[in-house]
C-alpha cells in the first residue's frame, strides 16, 4: 500500500469538515408528527398478517416475499412520502432512485398507483391487491395487515 | 516519458466491429422473438422508458484532461469546459413474453472512444425466471462487481454526479456477454441474491494523445453476493479473467527485449505482456440509508499480470437529505502497488521503468456535492471535485501535457452542473 501522504491527510480533514456542517445542520431541521398509515388488503384475502420487513420488501420489490399480495402504491405524494418514511424508513427520493435502479437492470418495475377514490374498487377487483391508506381512510370491506403504530412496536 | 504505454485502467469500450456484430445479432434475436410470439398468439407486454443526464464540467488543470469510461478527451487541457464528460441519452425496451420470459434491450449514447456520441448496446437480454429463486439471463449484460456498476450510466439512481472514478475505473467495462444465474433467498432479515456466469469482453482502448485505440479481449467467470434489506446493502464481488492487450509501443519494446543481447531480456518480455494474462477483480461496497441519512463506502482491487501493476481504490460517502436537497461529500483514494523499476532491462531500463509507471495513477481526491429533486423524474447535482494525484503519478487524467509535473502534480478542482433525468 502506498503511503498516505499529506494532501490525503488534508482531504480527510475537509471531509468531516463538511460531515459534521452537515450533522450540525441537520440539528435544525425539524421533523413533522406523523399521522398513522394502514396497510390494507380486501376482507376475504387469506394473507393475515404482514411485518414491516415483509411490507418494505413488499413494496420495494426486494425478493419474493409473498407472492399472493400484488402491491399499489398511492398517487397522494404527502401520503406516500409518509408510508415509505414510516414503513420502508427511506425518503421518497430514495426510493425513486431504488426503482429506478431496479428498471434499467431488468429487475422490475415499481408498484401501478392508485388514487384515493380507486383504492377500495381496486381492492375489491384485483385478487391479493395491498394497498396502504390514512387512519381516517379505511376503506369498507378491508382487512389491516399492519399499521404503522404497531410497526414501531416490532 | 511516452503515454502510449499507459492506457488506463478505466479507458474500455467494445470494439467497432464487436458492436457491429452485437447489433446484427440484437436485431436478429428481436425479430426471431417478435415473430415467434406474434405467431403463438400470446400477449407481448411492451415496456419502453428512458434516462439521461445533460451536464457542463470545468476543469482547472491547463496539462491534463479529466475523464471517465472509455472517453479520449475531457474538460481540463482539450478545452475548459466540456458537455461530454457525463452527458448521456439511454432508452429501454422491455419485452414480457410470458410469465417466466422476458427480453431487455438498451442503448445508451455519450462520448465514446471515437469521440462521438454513437449509441451503443448497453443490455440484450433474454431473462428466463423457471422458478422464483432462479433467473437465467443470456446476452449482453451489465457488469457488476460494484454497488451501482450495474446501473452506472443511470445517475439519476446515484447520490452523486458520476460514480467515485478511484473505485469504478477499475472497472474495464459497462457490458460484457455470456451466460449468467442468479439466485435469490433470504438469510434471516436479508434478501440475498447470488450472480455467477461466464462472459467474453472486447473493448477498444483509446490511446492518450492519439487517434489511436487498441484492442484488449477478455474471458473470464465471476461470482457476485448481494445482501439486501430495506436499508442496507452489501455486495461482495469477484471476478477472474484471462486478458489479452498490445499496443504497437508496448509491442516494439517486447520484441526489442527479446531481440537484443540482454539477459534475460525475453524473460522480462514474457512477465511484462499481457497475453491471456490472469486478471482478478474484487469489489466489497456497502450501503446503509436510513430516513434522511446515507453512508456507502466501497473497496476495489484489480491485479493483471503483467505491466499493468495491482491497483486499489476506496471511497467513502456520507450525504443528509433536508427535503429536496441532499448535501453530500465523498473522499476517495486510488492506490497501486508494484514495482517501479526492473533492473532486468539493461540499456532499455529507461523505456521499460516508463512502461512500469504508465501504470501508476494513485490519486486523492474530495468532493462536495448538493443535489435538488426538481420533480419526481428529474435531480439537479452541483458538484466539485478536488483532485490531487500522487508525486510520481499519472492521476487518473489523460492527454497529459509535455509540461505535466510527473514529480509533484498540482492538486486541480473540476466543477459540475448535472441535470439527471428518468422518463
Amino acid at each position: 500500500m502506498s503511503r498516505i501522504h499529506l494532501p490525503f491527510a488534508l482531504c480527510a480533514r475537509l471531509f468531516w469538515t463538511a460531515v459534521s456542517s452537515t450533522l450540525a445542520l441537520s440539528l435544525f431541521v425539524s421533523v413533522a408528527a406523523a399521522e398513522e398509515v394502514l396497510i390494507v388488503v380486501q376482507q376475504d384475502t387469506e394473507v393475515t398478517t404482514l411485518t414491516r420487513e415483509e411490507a418494505s420488501n413488499l413494496f420495494l420489490g426486494l425478493g419474493s416475499t409473498n407472492s399472493r399480495l400484488i402491491p399499489f402504491d398511492r398517487s397522494e405524494q404527502p401520503l406516500r412520502e409518509r408510508f415509505y418514511r414510516e414503513v420502508i424508513g427511506l425518503s421518497a427520493a430514495s426510493v425513486r432512485a431504488h426503482w429506478a435502479k431496479q428498471v434499467f437492470t431488468g429487475r422490475g418495475r415499481p408498484p401501478a398507483r392508485v388514487s384515493k377514490t380507486d383504492v377500495t374498487q381496486v381492492l375489491k377487483d384485483k385478487p391479493g391487491a395491498v394497498t396502504y391508506v390514512a387512519i381516517d381512510q379505511l376503506p369498507a370491506h378491508s382487512r389491516v395487515l399492519l399499521s404503522t403504530e404497531q410497526g414501531e412496536q416490532e | 516519458m511516452n503515454r502510449r504505454f499507459a492506457p488506463a485502467g478505466h479507458k474500455f469500450r467494445l470494439s467497432r466491429q464487436a458492436a457491429q456484430l452485437s447489433f446484427t445479432w440484437i436485431r436478429l434475436s428481436l425479430v426471431a422473438i417478435l415473430l415467434t410470439f406474434s405467431r403463438s398468439g400470446i400477449a407481448i407486454e411492451t415496456y419502453l422508458g428512458g434516462f439521461g443526464t445533460a451536464s457542463l464540467s470545468c476543469f482547472s488543470s491547463d496539462t491534463a484532461d479529466y475523464v471517465i469510461n472509455d472517453q479520449p478527451e475531457g474538460p481540463g487541457r482539450t478545452r475548459h469546459c466540456d458537455a461530454g464528460l457525463d452527458s448521456t441519452l439511454g432508452v429501454q425496451l422491455d419485452l414480457g413474453l410470458s410469465d417466466s420470459v422476458d427480453f431487455g434491450l438498451q442503448i445508451v449514447a455519450d462520448r465514446n472512444v471515437e469521440r462521438n456520441f454513437k449509441p451503443d448496446v448497453t443490455l440484450a437480454q433474454l431473462r428466463w425466471r423457471p422458478t422464483d429463486a432462479l433467473t437465467l439471463r443470456l446476452g449482453r449484460m451489465p457488469s457488476s462487481a460494484f454497488l451501482h456498476a450495474e446501473n452506472r450510466q443511470v445517475r439519476y439512481a446515484m447520490p452523486w454526479v458520476r460514480p467515485p472514478l478511484e473505485v469504478y475505473g477499475l472497472v474495464p467495462a459497462f457490458s460484457q456477454d455470456g451466460l449468467e444465474i442468479i439466485n435469490e433467498g433470504s438469510f434471516g432479515r436479508w434478501q440475498t441474491e447470488w450472480h455467477g456466469g461466464i462472459t467474453r469482453i472486447a473493448f477498444d482502448v483509446a490511446a492518450s494523445n492519439s487517434r489511436e485505440t487498441f484492442p484488449i479481449e477478455a474471458d473470464g467467470a465471476f461470482l457476485n453476493l448481494t445482501l439486501q434489506d430495506r436499508n442496507t446493502q452489501i455486495k461482495l464481488g469477484y471476478g477472474y479473467s484471462n486478458t489479452s492487450f498490445a499496443s504497437a509501443d508496448v509491442e516494439a519494446l517486447f520484441g526489442a527485449l527479446s531481440a537484443l543481447v540482454i539477459p534475460d531480456g525475453a524473460q522480462l518480455a514474457d512477465d511484462l505482456a499481457i497475453d491471456q494474462a490472469a486478471t482478478h477483480m474484487f469489489g466489497l461496497g456497502m450501503s446503509h440509508e436510513r430516513n434522511d441519512w446515507l453512508a456507502m463506502a466501497e473497496f476495489g482491487y484489480r491485479s493483471i499480470e503483467g505491466f499493468f501493476r495491482d491497483q486499489y481504490g476506496a471511497y467513502v460517502t456520507l450525504g443528509r437529505r433536508f427535503g429536496p436537497w441532499m448535501p453530500y461529500s465523498t473522499l476517495a483514494r486510488r492506490w497501486t502497488r508494484g514495482p517501479d523499476s526492473d533492473s532486468r532491462a539493461g540499456f532499455l531500463q529507461p523505456q521499460v521503468d516508463a512502461l512500469l509507471a504508465s501504470s501508476r495513477h494513485d490519486t486523492s481526491s474530495l468532493a462536495l456535492g448538493l443535489s435538488r429533486e426538481i420533480t419526481e423524474q428529474a435531480t439537479l447535482k452541483f458538484q466539485a471535485d478536488w483532485v490531487q494525484p500522487d508525486k510520481n503519478s499519472w492521476g487518473l487524467y489523460y492527454n497529459h501535457a509535455p509540461d505535466y509535473d510527473f514529480a509533484n502534480p498540482d492538486s486541480d478542482w473540476l466543477f459540475t452542473l448535472s441535470l439527471d433525468f428518468i422518463f
